[in-house]
């Protein structure tokens, strides 16, 4: 929201905040493994400056989730802000004089004619966004493999133990039916949305 | 006035804040790669250090790392060159002619990227184990392209469907045959789509995971198989880890900055513009 704005080096400055869409999931687990690391991360570090004490953050259960969000929101709000700056950008002018000489504020401007005007692609963003989150694996994979305990197992990773660790092929293509049956939902949803957008 | 210059530096922090948060953890990996083994386990972290390229030579001396580079990057583009062979005549046809049910038809090759793949892993595995294609290259850019394939054809088929039909017409007025068109005009208007496709399409080879954890052993391994080989029941090699996924980031890194026009409309399927 904040970069459709203009300003100074919003050119070099958006193709930085690209950047963790670009990496590989595998390498962004890398990233954030190595910032949560409970001896030398640096998110300890951060604290410890504060003078907090070291966390292990991956490895408890309390812990383990958000810090697994937290590093898919590094990953996955760019594509969002993207999505929305790109549709921001597509905004007519008019609207927006028109309310500057009836004296809207800039919170009336955004809440009454920005947001109503990119719900279409706030929509398109949130569904895609469901139906990749369904999709994790290489992430977690790499962070906590679904540990400690169950706390951070994904449908995904749930799957690919059952199929490829314990070797049960039956109950792991029971499982994948499940996903897909989820996922065409969501598709369904999202095929919804885009016709009516063509259309 | 003052109030808007408070707002204004407010803005411009804000911006500073989210921006380092994106980018400072890609940095940080990056100094990890260059540090020297001690520099790397110092607590608190060293900034100001010798930078060694040694983490570089060794993951290729002590490891296959150059045969999993290769293994990715002939994977990659391998499967890039024959989605998109294969992609791009489907997709126009798709753009251009209207049979009945074409809709249908394109919605129904976009099902196949919506899948997860690990869902559809297990009758993969079997067929391939069956066909003894695991752990060969040539298994893997198969399935790639299977993947791939719908992405190029939903791609194109909307950077064809926004050319002027005009163009195509005149020049099959001039004698074009409708391949002649489809080569001589649409193809070459098209250029742009067709070069971030197929870099978007690159990218997303590369970085895949899933498949080549399943269908690969050592040797057709693939980078991110590899890469996430190096954090140990013992403990992860930093250095050599971070080094691997500095290679691994430079050409998305490199790529994505010829390509960021047509990124929104690569990660939505189109669904924005």
């Amino acid at each position: 929201m904040l970069f459709s704005d203009e300003f100074r080096g919003r050119g070099v400055v958006r193709t930085l905040i690209v950047l963790p869409l670009m990496i590989s999931p595998v390498v962004a687990g890398l990233i954030w493994r190595f910032m949560y690391n409970t001896d030398r991360g640096m998110v300890n570090y951060l604290l410890y400056l504060i003078g907090i004490d070291k966390v292990d953050w991956l490895g408890q259960q309390a812990s383990a989730m958000p810090a697994v969000m937290v590093a898919d929101i590094w990953q996955w709000t760019p594509f969002v802000a993207l999505i929305l700056m790109a549709a921001i950008q597509a905004l007519p002018d008019e609207p927006f004089e028109a309310a500057l000489i009836d004296g809207a504020s800039k919170w009336q401007m955004f809440r009454y004619l920005t947001l109503p005007m990119i719900r279409p692609a706030l929509m398109v963003s949130i569904l895609i966004r469901t139906m990749d989150s369904f999709k994790i694996f290489d992430l977690i994979y790499v962070l906590t493999l679904g540990g400690p305990g169950v706390s951070t197992q994904v449908l995904g990773l749930y799957t690919y133990k059952w199929g490829f660790k314990f070797f049960q092929m039956g109950y792991a293509s029971a499982l994948s039916y499940l996903m897909i049956f989820m996922m065409v939902i969501i598709a369904n949803i999202i095929v919804f949305v885009m016709r009516r957008r063509t259309d | 006035m003052q109030q808007r210059i408070v707002w204004l530096i407010a803005k411009r922090l804000l911006i500073a804040v989210t921006t380092v948060f994106f980018v400072a953890p890609i940095v940080l990996i990056f100094l990890t790669s260059i540090k020297s083994r001690v520099d790397a386990l110092a607590f608190p972290p060293v900034w100001i250090f010798q930078p060694t390229s040694t983490n570089f030579q060794e993951i290729f001396d002590l490891y296959d790392f150059g045969l999993y580079f290769r293994n990715t990057l002939v994977a990659a583009s391998a499967s890039t060159v024959f989605a998109m062979a294969l992609g791009v005549p489907a997709a126009y046809s798709l753009a251009r002619y209207k049979f009945r049910g074409h809709s249908n038809l394109a919605f129904w090759i976009l099902s196949i990227r919506i899948t997860p793949p690990i869902a559809a892993m297990i009758p993969v595995f079997i067929l391939f184990r069956n066909l003894r294609l695991l752990d060969s290259i040539p298994g893997l850019v198969l399935i790639y392209c299977t993947f791939n394939l719908p992405f190029v054809v939903w791609m194109m088929r909307g950077f064809f469907e926004d050319l002027p039909i005009d163009l195509e017409e005149s020049a099959m007025v001039d004698g074009c045959s409708r391949f002649g068109a489809f080569t001589r005009v649409a193809l070459i208007l098209a250029a742009p789509g067709l070069a971030s496709t197929a870099i978007l399409t690159f990218l997303f080879t590369w970085n895949e995971f899933i498949f080549a954890l399943i269908l690969t052993g050592t040797n057709a391994r693939t980078m991110p198989v590899a890469v996430q080989l190096f954090m140990r029941e013992t403990g992860i090699l930093w250095g050599h880890m971070t080094a691997a996924a500095v290679i691994m980031m430079l050409p998305t890194v490199v790529l994505t900055f010829f390509i960021q026009r047509y990124l929104v409309r690569g990660l939505t399927f189109g669904a924005v513009k």
